[in-house]
């Protein structure tokens, strides 16, 4: 049976080029502002692109932050994308503080504040290794299948800090400074690139999270 | 290697539903369907496309939007649009396409205030500055729509408006380099490097090996966009990624 990925869809960003991704691993996207319909999602995909203060409020206006909320404690699988990552921590200080869903605990700030280098370039916009780690808990499922020389695509100009370094799941290197690439927590997902931008690589990162 | 990945960008004009290829910023030949070489530079491992429009056609059938919507089919890689665009709206009809990134040049140069609309609306991240820039003797003039239209703007003073005002990134065309295959304009890349933060895509003039190796010893532009090498089979990605990585510059390795 093809299984149904639901996506929150609050009027922010490209969302086209996210349903054709599922459909090209198999998948069959559910694009939706129905709050009843996220927050009994089998499989929820969380995007966001842009300012995060404006995607928090987007996703108020739309009435489904709640129906988020409630489907991140049903413990069935959630993957959220760029801002739709960030607003998965507790607050963010782009533009002023502002509060996230508080999913998993931590922040959002910019990559200058986090690198203290005011000579690279911002939005950090390209392609990337990333580097997740093993330790106590083994390789999570998310990235099972994926190849560790694989490159992802990034465009941001703030990044994640989870106050557990638990729930830092992969980072990518910035100008050789760390940066968060993934968060985790239980079946919770946060990818600060985009898997739907990301070729092959990213297909298969998404056909993961299809299976999990 | 230092810095960033380079990035390696497939620059596609087009008069929809064709592929175009011009010559210095007039006259054209048509090369095909668009969506045919988007793939074939996806399989190949290109890192990004760019598609402009030459003829502004943002909707109704045969648009760019058509073109960008069928490249989303089967081409999973960041795609910028330019060629056109005026308003927010615009903006949201091409991102709801399939469009990541919108390119605009002449309606910001008119209305500079539309740059901090949209990037407050869709972020800075979504907004590609595109400069048009012609040589004046000792500096460059920035120009519109498709390099016919003067408008008195000093290049560097623009960027840094522009910048200023949230453009997330600057995709900087010479117009003298631009259509003739001589190479890049190198000066004018290492002008705008210099002045702002956000990255900087080099496009313009690339005809064979030696203007992507002069162009990345002398400067570090993030990207470099082509299509004269590409369009007419003269260099493969392979071929490009191993220069840009004897330069010292690092690319993905699909």
């Amino acid at each position: 049976m093809t299984r149904t990925i639901v996506i929150a869809d609050y009027g922010v960003g490209n969302l086209l080029s996210l349903e054709r991704a599922i459909k090209a691993i198999g998948g069959q996207p559910h694009r939706t502002a129905d709050p009843e319909i996220i927050a009994r999602a089998g499989h929820l995909i969380l995007p966001g692109v842009g300012a995060f203060a404006h995607c928090v409020e987007q996703l108020q206006n739309h009435g489904i932050k709640q129906a988020v909320l409630q489907h991140s404690k049903s413990g069935n699988p959630m993957l959220g994308i760029c801002v739709g990552m960030q607003m998965m921590l507790s607050r963010s200080s782009e533009f002023g503080t502002h509060a996230g869903l508080d999913i998993i605990p931590g922040h959002v700030t910019g990559i200058a504040e986090i690198t203290q280098d005011n000579g690279i370039k911002i939005p950090h916009i390209g392609w990337s290794r990333i580097s997740y780690h093993t330790a106590d808990t083994g390789i999570a499922p998310l990235f099972l299948d994926f190849d560790k020389e694989a490159f992802v695509y990034f465009v941001h100009s703030f990044a994640a800090c989870p106050d557990d370094a638990r729930h830092r799941l992969a980072i990518t290197s910035y100008e050789g400074h760390p940066i968060t690439a993934a968060i985790n927590s239980g079946n919770i997902y946060g990818v600060q690139f985009h898997p739907e931008k990301s070729g092959p690589a990213g297909l298969g990162l998404l056909n993961s999270f299809k299976d999990l | 290697m230092k810095g960033q990945n380079l990035r390696i960008i497939a620059r596609l004009d087009v008069k929809p539903p064709n592929l175009i290829k011009g010559v210095q910023l007039e006259g054209f030949r048509k090369l095909g369907d668009p969506n045919d070489f988007a793939l074939k530079y996806y399989n190949q491992g290109i890192d990004e496309l760019i598609y402009m429009d030459c003829v502004a056609s943002l909707y109704g059938r045969n648009s760019l939007a058509d073109v960008v919507r069928h490249t989303a089919d089967n081409v999973f890689i960041p795609v910028t649009v330019g060629g056109g665009i005026r308003t927010a709206d615009d903006v949201a009809h091409m991102l709801d396409s399939g469009a990541d990134k919108i390119a605009i040049n002449t309606a910001a140069i008119l209305n500079p205030v539309l740059i901090d609309d949209i990037s407050r609306k869709f972020g800075s991240q979504c907004i590609v500055l595109s400069i048009e820039a012609k040589f004046t003797g000792n500096s460059w003039e920035a120009l519109h729509d498709n390099g016919r239209e003067k408008t008195g703007r000093d290049v560097i003073d623009w960027v840094r408006e522009a910048t200023d005002r949230g453009a997330g990134e600057i995709l900087l065309t010479s117009v003298d380099c631009e259509g003739t295959a001589k190479g890049f304009d190198i000066d004018l890349v290492a002008a705008v490097s210099d002045v702002v933060q956000v990255p900087v895509i080099a496009s313009g003039g690339m005809g064979n090996e030696t203007h992507l190796k002069e162009l990345l010893k002398k400067t570090e532009p993030n990207a470099v966009a082509m299509a004269h090498v590409l369009h007419y089979n003269k260099l493969t990605l392979d071929d490009i990624r191993t220069i840009a990585a004897n330069c010292g510059r690092s690319v993905r390795q699909p």
